[in-house]
């Protein structure tokens, strides 16, 4: 069985690969590589783990940081409003269609939570916008 | 000395179909009335006997969208036939098998999307066919 946080990292990025938001297919997990194409949406760990609320099911629950960084600032907001469009409330017991779905896991509820906005000076003081938010994955292994 | 249980290895029955799955948590509380029995003219204190016995129990039953269909009938308030097992159901485990009346069933829900749960409580409907205090799987 695909391990939780794994299956939910790929959850998120065929998610956001297929989101036509404006980082396009420029999606990445934890780290972009080096020269990435501007704007791209990044997703990372920020906490999370096991609730131990089912007996003997495991049912993590994570928070993901989802950002998109763009050179402008206004395709930085436009990527976090499509990424709240893409991510929250899409938990299986939230839709009745569409909602994010893995093989081994149910990804029972998600949620918007606190706000990323930061503004990071590069390459000799360009500006560079970080715009999202903290999302909360509610999951549940899938019994065979 | 021994380790004391840690466990959440129960065993629940409801009209037959274990739920044991998506029990949350469980209490059965046996208990007795006492009765003043004192008698005597120069009584000083207070004698009591035993009065009537009762078990009830109130579990948390979480609520899932497949077993939907399984639970809801079987948490109906009313009367239902219930066998529990609280260190689960391997033979000569406690085993407790009684007719109970769900008073109550509650569930609960809240925007900030936490499990849902069925909080149910019962009462016994007539005495016990297995007592966990005596009786074993």
């Amino acid at each position: 069985m695909t391990d939780s946080l794994q299956a939910l990292y790929e959850t998120v990025y065929a998610a956001l690969v297929n989101a036509s938001g404006v980082w396009g297919n420029r999606v990445y997990a934890e780290m972009a590589q080096t020269g990435a194409v501007r704007p791209y949406a990044l997703f990372v760990y920020s906490g999370g783990g096991e609730r131990n609320i089912r007996r003997r099911l495991s049912d993590p629950e994570y928070l993901l940081n989802i950002k998109v960084v763009a050179e402008e600032r206004a395709d930085a907001m436009t990527g976090a409003a499509q990424l709240a469009a893409c991510l929250d409330d899409k938990g299986f017991t939230d839709v009745e269609n569409g909602y994010l779905d893995h093989t081994d896991w149910w990804i029972v509820a998600t949620e918007l939570g606190q706000r990323i906005h930061i503004t990071e000076m590069v390459d000799r003081a360009m500006p560079l916008y970080h715009q999202g938010a903290t999302f909360r994955f509610v999951m549940e292994e899938k019994q065979s | 000395m021994t380790a004391g249980l840690n466990s959440n290895n129960w065993y629940l029955t409801i009209d037959g179909t274990d739920v044991s799955e998506w029990v949350v948590d469980l209490t059965l509380s046996p208990s007795i009335a006492s009765q003043d029995i004192t008698a005597g003219a120069n009584s000083t204190d207070i004698a009591r006997g035993e009065g009537l016995r009762d078990h009830s129990l109130d579990f948390t039953l979480a609520y899932t969208r497949s077993a939907q269909a399984t639970i809801l009938p079987l948490v109906e308030v009313g009367t239902h036939t219930f066998i529990i097992g609280i260190d689960g159901n391997t033979a000569g485990r406690p085993k407790h098998q009684q007719s109970m009346i769900i008073e109550g069933n509650p569930i609960s829900m809240n925007v900030t999307k936490e499990l849902m749960a069925f909080s149910i409580s019962a009462v016994g409907a007539a005495a016990p066919v297995y007592n966990f205090a005596s009786d074993t799987f």
